[in-house]
């Protein structure tokens, strides 16, 4: 990561700034209506019908267990996709792009906001402000729910 | 008693198969490579040549063209210790019989030299 | 350790192909010499199948895999010749080796030496030949086994006019070949089919071939041959050869052939103007019996090579090459295309959509009739493609019913039981997606009716039973679907141990087992975490239950039924919808969300007024040509969550009186009209039912041979579906098949009820 210019796309999720390197960004759609997915876990919002290809949306509030607020004019759905993997990501706004120099850029320290350490790669400094460079691998990691790891268990 | 012609460099092996066929009653011719082969078909006109292909001055496959030249209905056998299936393929096109493998086996030999002779 | 081998990639791949077809062959046809060692044709198929891959793995310098198959054979000719039973334990050193080829043969493609030590099996495989005395020298003047199979004819007589159905069926003709040799024979000319068979263990195959091709070409024109004059040069030949000629005569193209060395079978047929009428290769290759003309070549007595002792009958039985007009295509390609079809599919649905939403907003005109008609064009072809994709994407059931002679060989001699299994029916076709998925629940059945379905041999015996049990492995086609049967003449399932033993488990209470009539009780042996016997073997144990079987055919949008008579046997049913990428599916509405159910499990659709649901044991019910059809409402089954968003609109009114009352069991005028509050709403539809209407929509499905009743919130209609995974992301989401994109473009689930269903009921039985 050291010596590279990186591009980030920093939003806002309950009134907190993180980022999101640029790479793993397929697109940023507005909010649309989702099909929920009775059963899921409950940060899943439901799926999406993007050209062709059905998407899960997640909501990164209930995943990181920060406050809901209303979805709004400004509420966006990032587009992550890691390899073959897509995943909707709503969040309250997105702000803008920006460039981090490799010297902005340390180690995520235990904790930094709300959010459990293991969701945060980096964390940068843009215009002053600490903001936390978000895992993708761990936003589209699927955990399973307390239901599944009891039939799991059961089908070892 | 049909004229066999035995083309081989080795002498051990133009031996061993002049005696096979002489005592299987066939009369033998003998050369040692291809040109001598030519000469000596020429000159005894047999019924039927037994023609190794690995041979120096002259090699097998030339000889055999050359020896159909002389005689369009030269019944010729190849004797090939190599497996070049290609090598007999290419021998068959110009015109050879059948082929026989070395380390020579008797009835394969007699087999063969019957089938050219009949 | 890395390996090298002794050929191009590109030859290793013909190599790995020509491999594979031998040990297949040798998988499924070893298992078969413990009862069959005398049939002389599989033998004879078992013993060219060794000793081909042991002459291919030498020629590309697999040493290893050399000795194993050269081992192999030496004891497949023993067999042969009649000097070698193969006992139970014999067969089971010849699975080792058949384990260890798949080995090498892995290791020609990984290119990475396995640890696989075969030292053992290829001592064990030497000692047997040689307890029986030697190897291949048969005793001279002793016919060997496969002599016996037919009439010998005399070398040069009775060559030509045998039936049709025997070269031709395995060397198919080209259209224009055949309009090439008709021309011919009404030319006058007589045009032979020629079948010549070599010595399997001649060095010279390919310039034995080109022997054979040349002096056919010498006396007759040569109209085609297999292989062709370019294969042989190119050294791609076999130990048969087959050739089309016009002229001469049979007599005459007989002598010319076995004038070739190495050649042990020839056969000249005339070509009869009835074979014009060539039948499909398949079909033709089912009734190859040979032997009118067969010309076998006079050995010389005095010959020596060890040729000699093959018989020329076993070059004769060689098995009907598959040898279909078809053209290789990469699976991956033939998925895509699936979903290229499957985009097309739906990209119908929205265009008809699209149109008919015109229609109702701006009422008639030309350009809507235009575009209803584009549509109802594109809708056909699309049904025609869909169709013919389908349709290449069939594989018999073959490919996997294969795998489990074996598998049920090894599990009843680990159990010390003695099985007849039968397959009936393996060439039943289904799509390639459910083939994949089918392997899994079929092998738990079968272990399941090998460990818990039949009794011991003493068990059986004492039961006046013969002592070898018999399994039966069947497939055919139902509809749509395809059935799947395993069948065993064991003990049967016994209700009442059944119940006993689940009240023990705390599976069920005692209150709920005596309540429970024969049939539910059976039917239990599907309940979580039950296993029939009262130890768990390492067989069929390992914990996974009938529960999952039943859950994983379920998942497939098929279901699995029992019958079983105590003392008689049990037989499972599985059935299944012949393909999973595009299935039938009606849609149904909860609240503004559409969801589709396969028609798999769908019996009919139904509307009743609120008033008609009874309750009958604390349970909801609803009466039906006068039988009880259960009711839970889908929206319980779902646990559908408030919704957050706006909800998807519906693009068009729910056409419920269309979908509805298919078979017209509406109850009409049972209803009184009005608003009568009947209390449902707190128990059925706890969100969002619409008061105003005190209709019911019902779902009648399937559920194992039982009926069930869904209610929905409206039934929208029936349609065709593109099935997609659920993103990895969500996990297995419990009761969720998969989702498909409507014509609208909206998502919807595809619900598997009878996982949901299954769920209620464990809840309630354990309540």
């Amino acid at each position: 990561m050291a010596g590279e210019l990186q591009q980030v796309v920093v939003f806002d999720l309950s009134g907190e700034i993180y980022a999101l390197d640029i790479i793993y960004v397929n697109e940023i759609i507005r909010i649309q209506p989702v099909t929920p997915v009775p059963g899921a876990a409950d940060y899943i919002e439901g799926l999406i019908n993007l050209r062709g290809r059905v998407v899960p949306v997640v909501d990164l509030r209930k995943r990181f267990g920060l406050p809901l607020r209303a979805i709004g004019e400004r509420s966006r759905i990032i587009v992550v996709q890691v390899s073959d993997d897509i995943v909707g990501a709503v969040v309250d706004a997105v702000s803008e792009v920006v460039n981090v120099a490799p010297d902005m850029v340390e180690p995520a320290a235990k904790v930094v906001s709300g959010v459990d350490a293991e969701y945060i790669r980096t964390i940068a400094k843009i215009e002053g402000h600490l903001v936390a460079v978000l895992n993708p691998d761990k936003i589209l990691e699927y955990t399973p729910t307390a239901e599944e790891e009891v039939v799991l268990g059961t089908a070892e | 008693m049909p004229k066999i012609l035995v083309v081989d460099d080795a002498a051990f092996m133009r031996m061993r198969c002049s005696k096979l066929l002489t005592e299987n009653g066939y009369d033998v011719v003998e050369a040692e490579n291809g040109l001598d082969a030519i000469a000596k078909y020429k000159e005894s006109k047999p019924d039927a040549v037994l023609l190794d292909i690995t041979m120096p001055e002259m090699d097998g496959l030339t000889a055999l063209k050359e020896i159909r030249k002389v005689d369009p209905e030269a019944k010729v056998a190849m004797v090939t210790a190599m497996g070049q299936q290609s090598m007999i393929m290419d021998a068959i096109k110009s015109g050879a019989k059948d082929f026989v493998v070395k380390p020579f086996q008797p009835d394969r030999v007699l087999a063969a030299v019957k089938k050219l002779v009949g | 350790m890395p390996m090298q081998f002794d050929a191009s990639e590109e030859d290793l791949k013909v190599w790995l192909a020509e491999a594979d077809e031998q040990i297949e062959l040798l998988q499924n046809d070893v298992i078969r010499l413990e009862k069959d060692y005398d049939d002389a044709q599989l033998v004879a198929g078992i013993f060219r199948a060794a000793h081909t891959l042991k002459g291919s793995s030498a020629m590309i310098g697999h040493a290893r895999m050399a000795e194993l198959t050269h081992a192999m054979e030496s004891v497949f000719g023993a067999v042969r010749d009649g000097k070698l039973k193969p006992t139970s334990d014999i067969v089971d050193v010849i699975l080792q080796g058949v384990d260890g080829l798949n080995a090498f043969r892995q290791e020609v493609v990984t290119k990475e030496q396995s640890d696989v030590d075969l030292t053992d099996t290829v001592n064990a495989l030497h000692h047997i030949v040689e307890e029986v005395g030697g190897t291949f020298a048969r005793m001279p003047g002793q016919p060997a086994p496969a002599a016996a199979e037919g009439p010998a004819a005399a070398p040069s007589a009775a060559p030509a006019v045998a039936g049709d159905g025997g070269i031709l069926a395995r060397l198919p003709l080209l259209d224009d070949e055949r309009e090439a040799i008709k021309a011919t024979v009404e030319a006058g000319i007589p045009v032979w089919l020629v079948e010549v068979n070599f010595k399997p263990d001649s060095e010279w195959l390919a310039v034995r071939s080109f022997q054979v091709l040349t002096d056919l070409s010498n006396i007759a024109e040569l109209l085609k041959s297999q292989p062709t004059a370019e294969e042989v040069e190119a050294e791609k030949v076999n130990v048969q050869l087959m050739a089309v000629v016009a002229g001469s005569d049979a007599d005459k193209i007989a002598q010319t052939v076995n004038s070739v060395e190495d050649v042990a079978l020839s056969r000249v047929d005339a070509y009869l103007a009835a074979a014009f009428a060539q039948a499909p290769a398949a079909e033709a290759a089912k009734d190859l019996v040979p032997a009118a003309s067969q010309a076998p070549v006079p050995e010389s007595p005095k010959q020596l090579e060890p040729s000699a002792t093959k018989t020329p009958v076993e070059v004769a039985a060689r098995p009907p090459e598959k040898m279909a007009q078809n053209v290789r295509v990469d699976v991956e390609r033939l998925d895509n295309l699936m979903n290229l079809v499957g985009e097309l599919v739906i990209d119908r649905n929205r265009l008809q959509q699209i149109a008919l939403q015109l229609e109702t907003d701006l009422g008639v005109h030309d350009a809507i009739d235009a575009l209803n008609e584009a549509a109802q064009h594109v809708g056909r072809i699309t049904d025609e493609l869909q169709e013919e994709v389908m349709r290449i994407r069939m594989q018999p059931i073959e490919s996997v019913f294969n795998k489990f002679p074996r598998l049920v060989r090894d599990l009843a001699r680990k159990l010390g039981k003695s099985v007849d299994f039968v397959i009936e029916g393996k060439e039943t076709e289904l799509d390639r997606s459910v083939i994949e998925k089918i392997d899994d629940p079929i092998i738990h059945l079968l272990r399941n009716a090998v460990d818990h379905g039949l009794e011991m041999p003493d068990e059986r015996r004492a039961a006046g039973k013969s002592e070898t049990g018999l399994i039966k492995l069947s497939a055919w086609h139902e509809e749509n679907h395809i059935v799947i049967a395993v069948q065993d003449d064991g003990h049967g399932i016994d209700p009442e141990k059944l119940k006993a033993s689940a009240v023990r488990k705390g599976i069920i209470t005692q209150e709920v087992a005596d309540r429970m009539d024969d049939r539910a009780a059976v039917e239990l042996i599907f309940a979580a975490g039950f296993s029939t016997a009262a130890k768990t073997t390492d067989v069929s144990g390992r914990g996974v239950g009938m529960d999952i079987v039943r859950a994983n055919i379920e998942k497939l949008s098929g279901f699995v039924t029992i019958e079983t008579a105590v003392g008689r046997g049990t037989r499972f049913l599985v059935k299944l919808p012949l393909t999973l990428a595009i299935i039938r599916a009606l849609l149904v509405g909860l609240g503004g969300q559409k969801f589709a159910i396969p028609m798999a499990t769908v019996v009919e659709t139904l509307r009743f007024e609120a008033q008609d649901v009874r309750t009958i044991k604390m349970h909801e019910a609803i009466q039906l040509r006068g039988r009880i059809l259960p009711l839970v409402s889908l929206r319980e089954l779902l646990r559908l969550p408030p919704l957050l968003y706006p909800a998807p609109e519906l693009l068009l009114p729910a056409p419920s009186d269309h979908a509805s009352g298919s078979n017209g069991s509406n109850g009409d005028g049972q209803e009184p009209e009005g608003d009568q509050s009947s209390g449902m709403e707190d128990m059925a539809f706890y969100l969002a039912r619409p008061r105003r209407s005190h209709k019911m929509f019902v779902v009648a499905v399937r559920l194992g041979d039982r009926q069930m009743g869904l209610q929905v919130d409206s039934l929208i209609g029936e349609t065709e579906i593109v099935i997609k995974p659920l993103s990895r992301f969500l996990g297995d989401v419990r009761g969720i098949a998969g989702v498909t994109i409507l014509g609208d473009g909206q998502v919807a689930i595809i619900v598997d009820i009878p996982s949901l269903v299954n769920r209620v009921m464990q809840e309630q039985l354990l309540a």
